[in-house]
């Protein structure tokens, strides 16, 4: 019986595995692909760690710190490990794999998943027109050009101004595609400054705001995109469209966390988030099952998803001592006006010092003040410079404002 | 009054200026109109006559060339010389009847060949079918479409069995709402209303149904329809329950049937496209195609969208066919508890051109919706826009309220070759009589298949082609392999002696490396072919994990460079070159 | 003479859009605040950027291994840089960090290797 199965070997399951496995536990690693270091590996560009390490590191280097680590434990590490079903028993719980070596039950009494996200595709953000080879989510592209040496095509249009979306297009100019061109629906690019200034704007790569793709045009490859304009809502403006010829399309219009199978475990999800809701210590609504990363929200920095991995080590620590101080009833925490989403949002626990919660602004506003609210009174105040609906942030929230309240609200001012 | 006599009629009260000849019973218009919708509606019209066999419809009502034919003109002057082969049957068109007809001949001393124009099989409208297996209740009572569809029904289980596809009767339920005569409510005022379609309509539907042949219909009012089905709407007055309704893999039935035929020595010509025919004396002798000439004997037109160009190719143009588009969303194999049968709200009147779709399972677990119903001018037309998919969700959520009907996956669409005589035409052509059509087989061909395949032969077998049982016919197909579906020990043991049967590269629908592999086997040389076969790819993310994975193998398997991995044409080739210009 | 540039200020979610003219003297415009003016400045006179990309790998995992700048280099270096890994080839086994390329394209900084790649069939 193992004491915590972590499955998914991204920086925050590892990152989870680690800290955890440091407390005495026993711990191991479960990873659907041949390697570690999960969407890292492909991100070769850098910025990654400078919250957590004040360094620039690309994204294998920003793994590789924490596979070095978990290398150094004792935890075992199941690569190519597909975790077929998770039954759960009346005090552990019972995992059936499937490996090239064969297919294997392991009991655990807790389980953290730290299985990351997926791309949103075409469909989900209903593209028009036909089918055709040629239609790619940026993630598949980064795979594609940085482990492969492969282009998706000779003059791509990539929908979609985040950072995904940013960091793509740089990687097909520096790499030699003929022609790029860049649409987004936002006034402006979506993605960090950084990346709008040095993927973009450094080479002059065209790009247009308040634009979307209606529709596909080809039957068999890509042939064209029909453009349309769209106003501050995203509604197409009728009348504006216009044929862009190109031979790839290339997506970056969001990433969902990956919950369906947590969902299936009887874990309740948050509609806004589309990951479990989680307490502050990143328990789900399922006792013993936990989940970090990118499952539970879209973090822009791996420094942040990181850094739920290290407070889960808390919660199964607890869990597993059956150290049982939680509330009766958690209080909730819950966006209110001009904010997305929240996590947590639960608190569950009395003890402790202050809760990290991050929040997604739904404006964007300058000298923003962020309040939190119980009964229609203000219990706290926060000052941010800047808001942005692109740009999660974090606020430290004293655990004894939460004493005696049902449920907080987080809004803007 | 006879035919001529009708026809003139229409096209007087038509505002435009129509021609027309009736020759055997078929109409051949001429004329210009100013839009196609007239061009349909003409033809619709005509086609609605009864006695009428069928009509070609040459009214322009456009000025610019048919981009078409014109390519096909081209195109004809790549047929190839080189002989392919001498065969007792040509068959054209590879899709399910096709396909169906080819594992039907195999069972007899026959050389058969199949000439099909795509790099796969079911590649046209058979490919965006939703997959139902209608009992028959639809269509009117004199039509073949009747009669083919009620016996293909019931050949469908024993087929399921010889040829290891799955097919469920699951049943359907024809609802019965306050929408259903919404139209004629006036005329029944008050309680008046609901106490028909309590009492009155069920009782009509199931009439109807027996008529056709159906057996074991029940009515079922009020609380008895949520017992078989707890989602639909509150307000739903009745149902009629067909219980011999039953649902397939469209594809995977055709791929069987290509796989059995093959086994059973029928050759298949894939990406090969029929382009003209050389006659002596009124019947084909040879069959030229851009990859080479089949002699031939008989020939069978299942050429479906283009099955009245083959005929006009073989000079004798009999009928036309007017592409009739449908939209289909699919949802997640996660909402599976939610839909248990076929679902179709009843409205009367219906909407002319089709039954109007509904809510179907599907054999894999996932829900369809759909299809719509759109006369279009191209028969490559699968273009499907938000419009639509608006459309498919406003009109079936009437009968399922609380689906979360935002939870799609995948819309797409197919072309159904849809004749004005709106039934199937399946007769020996009229011209040329070594000629058999089995042409404009709209829906429910794929519910008929099996019983059009048997029909096609007993026609055969009266233009004199002699028929001999083949002993050494066996009907038997195995299906692949699936982790999915396998249990742990029969798993544990295929790793054991393969341990690609570990290495799942399709996680939403968990396909393995191996059945990859397996299917490369099986003739699959494109992304596409393989997701027909394995449905790696077709789970809820819809390739962004597995795509490059898949192609890595199809690249190592068929020795190709991994950018030149196709989705499914050649044409479609995925990728482009290598970073930089550099050397692969 | 004086020359004109417009840059992202990179030093909040803010990103306000400096302008930069560029002469005896750096005048800066449009920055919000002294974080940006810092930047400007900095921009204006030597704005330096890491290069990733891959290079052919043979015999291992995957076909390339990823690189990049060890630190900063000029900006109108950048696609002389690229175009001097063009046809670059390596051989697993590989580390981390080893030195793909010395002093690329003269600008004293060298090319390294982001991760390790074993050999693999
Ligand atoms: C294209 C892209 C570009 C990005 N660019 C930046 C950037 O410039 N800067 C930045 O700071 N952040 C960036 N990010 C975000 C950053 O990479 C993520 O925050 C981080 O990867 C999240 O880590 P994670 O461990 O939660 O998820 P992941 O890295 O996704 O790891 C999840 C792991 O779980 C495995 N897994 C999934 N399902 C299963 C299963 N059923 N069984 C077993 N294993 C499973 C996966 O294979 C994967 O290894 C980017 C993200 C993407 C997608
Ligand atoms: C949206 C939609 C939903 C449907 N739903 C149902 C349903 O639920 N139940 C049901 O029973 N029916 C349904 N149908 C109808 C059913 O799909 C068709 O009746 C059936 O697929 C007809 O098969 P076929 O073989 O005649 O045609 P096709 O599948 O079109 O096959 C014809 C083949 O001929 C080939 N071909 C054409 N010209 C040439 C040439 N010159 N040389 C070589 N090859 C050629 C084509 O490439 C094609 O593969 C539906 C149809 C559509 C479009
Ligand atoms: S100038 Fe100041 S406010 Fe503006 S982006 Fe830079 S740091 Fe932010």
């Amino acid at each position: 019986m193992k004491d915590v199965v972590v499955i998914g070997g991204g920086p925050s399951g590892l990152a989870a595995a680690s800290s955890i496995a440091e407390k005495g536990y026993k711990v191991v690693i479960l990873e659907r692909d041949d390697e570690l270091g999960g969407l890292l590996q492909q991100c070769i560009h850098d910025g990654f760690g400078t919250i957590l390490f004040d360094e620039s590191l690309s994204g294998p280097e920003f793994a590789d710190r924490f596979i070095e680590k978990v290398m150094r434990s004792d935890v075992p590490i199941e690569l190519e490990t597909y975790v077929k079903s998770v039954d759960k028993k009346d005090d552990h719980f019972e995992l059936l794999t499937v490996t090239p070596e064969g297919v294997h039950k392991i009991k655990s009494r807790s389980i953290v998943y730290a299985i990351g996200c997926r791309e949103k595709n075409r469909f989900e953000i209903k593209i028009g027109g036909t089918r055709p080879a040629g239609v790619y989510t940026a993630g598949t592209v980064q795979r594609l050009v940085n482990l492969y040496g492969v282009l998706p095509g000779k003059n791509p249009v990539i929908v979609g101004g985040g950072d995904v979306g940013l960091i793509v297009a740089r990687h097909l100019y520096l790499e030699g595609v003929d022609s790029l061109f860049m649409v987004y629906p936002e006034d402006f690019f979506s993605g960090l400054p950084r990346n709008a200034q040095q993927c973009i704007l450094d080479f002059d790569i065209p790009y247009r705001n308040r634009t979307t793709v209606k529709r596909i045009l080809g039957d068999k490859k890509v042939e064209g995109v029909e453009l349309v304009e769209v106003d501050e809502e995203w509604e197409m403006i009728p009348g504006t469209e216009e044929i862009y010829e190109c031979d790839s399309l290339i997506l970056s219009v969001g990433l969902i966390p990956y919950s369906e199978k947590i969902e299936d475990l009887g874990a309740e999800i948050d509609e806004e988030t589309k990951g479990p809701v989680v307490n502050e210590y990143y328990g789900t609504t399922v006792d013993g099952v936990f989940s970090v990363g990118n499952l539970v929200q879209i973090f822009d920095y791996v420094d942040d998803a990181v850094k739920t991995a290290y407070i889960v080590a808390e919660g199964v620590d607890k869990f597993l001592k059956g150290i049982d101080v939680k509330r009766k009833k958690p209080i909730k925490l819950v966006p209110g006006d001009k904010i997305d989403t929240v996590t947590p949002q639960r608190i569950f626990y009395e003890e402790g010092e202050e809760v990290t919660v991050f929040f997604r602004p739904g404006v964007e506003k300058e000298n923003a003040v962020v309040c939190l609210v119980n009964l229609g009174n203000v219990i706290k105040t926060y000052r941010k410079r800047y808001l942005r609906p692109s740009t999660l942030e974090e606020i430290k929230v004293p655990k004894d404002l939460f004493n005696g309240k049902k449920e907080v609200t987080i809004r803007v001012r | 009054m006879r035919i001529p006599q009708k026809v003139k009629k229409i096209t007087d009260e038509s505002k435009y200026n129509i021609s027309f000849v009736v020759e055997e019973d078929i109409v051949f218009l001429k004329g210009k109109v100013e839009t196609y919708e007239d061009w349909v509606d003409i033809g619709l019209k005509i086609g609605g006559i009864k006695g009428v066999n069928g009509v070609v419809n040459d009214i322009v009502w456009d000025e610019r060339k048919d981009k078409a034919s014109e390519d096909r003109k081209k195109r004809s002057k790549r047929s190839k010389k080189e002989n392919l082969g001498e065969y007792d049957i040509v068959i054209i068109g590879g899709g399910i009847i096709g396909c169906s007809i080819a594992r039907e001949l195999s069972k007899y001393e026959l050389d058969v060949a199949l000439a099909e124009k795509e790099p796969d099989v079911s590649l046209g409208q058979t490919r965006a079918n939703n997959g139902m297996v209608h009992p028959g209740i639809a269509p009117s009572k004199d039509t073949l479409k009747r009669r083919l569809n009620v016996r293909g029904n019931a050949m469908y289980g024993e087929l399921s069995q010889e040829l290891d596809v799955p097919f469920k009767r699951v049943g359907s339920l024809i609802l019965i709402t306050p929408r259903t005569m919404e139209k004629y409510r006036k005329y029944l005022p008050g309680p008046l209303y609901r106490f028909f379609l309590k009492h009155v309509l069920p009782w009509f539907v199931k009439r109807r149904g027996e008529m056709n042949g159906l057996e074991g219909i029940e009515i079922l009012k009020g609380e008895e329809v949520f017992q078989e089905e707890s989602g639909i709407v509150d307000d739903v007055i009745s149902a009629v329950k067909i219980p011999s309704t039953g649902i397939v893999d469209p594809y995977e039935w055709t791929i069987a049937m290509y796989e059995n035929a093959k086994k059973n020595d029928v050759d298949f010509y894939l990406n090969t496209e029929v382009l003209a025919f050389d006659k002596e004396r009124g019947l084909i002798k040879r069959v030229f195609t851009d990859r080479g000439v089949l002699k031939c004997g008989h020939v069978i037109n299942a050429a479906g969208l283009y099955s009245d160009v083959i005929a006009e190719m073989a000079g004798t143009k009999e009928f036309t066919i007017h592409p009739r588009k449908g939209v289909e969303l699919l949802f997640n194999k996660r909402l599976e508890d939610r839909v248990h049968h076929c679902l179709a709200e009843l409205k009367i009147p219906s909407h002319p051109t089709s039954k109007g779709g509904g809510i179907n399972p599907t054999v894999h677990g996932n829900i369809i919706w759909g299809p719509t119903a759109e006369e279009v001018e191209s028969k490559s037309e699968t273009s499907v826009d938000k419009e639509e998919i608006h459309e498919i969700m406003q009109k079936y959520s009437t009968i399922l309220p609380q689906f979360p009907e935002s939870e799609f996956i995948r819309y797409f669409a197919g072309v159904r070759a849809a004749s004005f005589t709106e039934d199937f035409i399946i007769r020996p052509a009229k011209k040329v009589k070594n000629l058999l059509h089995v042409a404009a087989i709209q829906s429910p061909g794929l519910a008929s298949a099996p019983a059009i395949a048997e029909y096609s032969v007993e026609l055969l077998k009266d233009m004199g082609v002699d028929l001999r049982r083949d002993e050494s016919f066996d009907g038997e197909r195995k299906s692949m392999d699936r982790v999915s579906e396998m249990s742990e020990d029969e798993l544990k043991r295929r790793i054991e002696e393969d341990p690609s049967w570990g290495n799942i590269v399709c996680t939403c629908e968990m396909v393995s490396e191996a059945e990859i592999v397996e299917a490369i086997e099986r003739d699959a040389e494109s992304f596409d072919a393989i997701k027909r076969r394995t449905r790696a790819g077709m789970g809820e993310c819809q390739e962004s994990y597995c795509l490059l994975r898949i192609a890595e193998v199809i690249s190592r398997e068929l020795d190709m460079p991994l950018n030149q991995v196709k989705k499914e044409w050649k044409e479609s080739q995925f990728f482009d070159g290598i970073v930089r210009g550099e050397e692969p | 003479m004086s020359d004109r540039k417009e840059v992202l200020c990179i030093r909040c979610p803010k990103g306000c859009r400096l302008k930069l003219k560029i002469g005896d003297k750096v005048v800066v415009e449009g920055q919000e605040c002294k974080l940006g003016e810092e930047y400007g400045r900095k921009e204006a006179s030597s704005p330096q950027r890491v290069v990733p990309s891959t290079v052919k790998i043979i015999g291992a995992r995957y076909p390339r291994l990823p690189v990049r700048s060890e630190k900063g280099v000029p900006m109108n270096k950048v696609e002389e840089v690229i175009d001097e890994l063009k046809g670059v080839e390596v051989i697993a086994p590989m580390k981390k960090g080893a030195v793909i390329v010395e002093n690329v394209a003269d600008t004293s900084v060298d090319i390294i290797a982001e991760r390790g790649m074993e050999v693999q069939e």
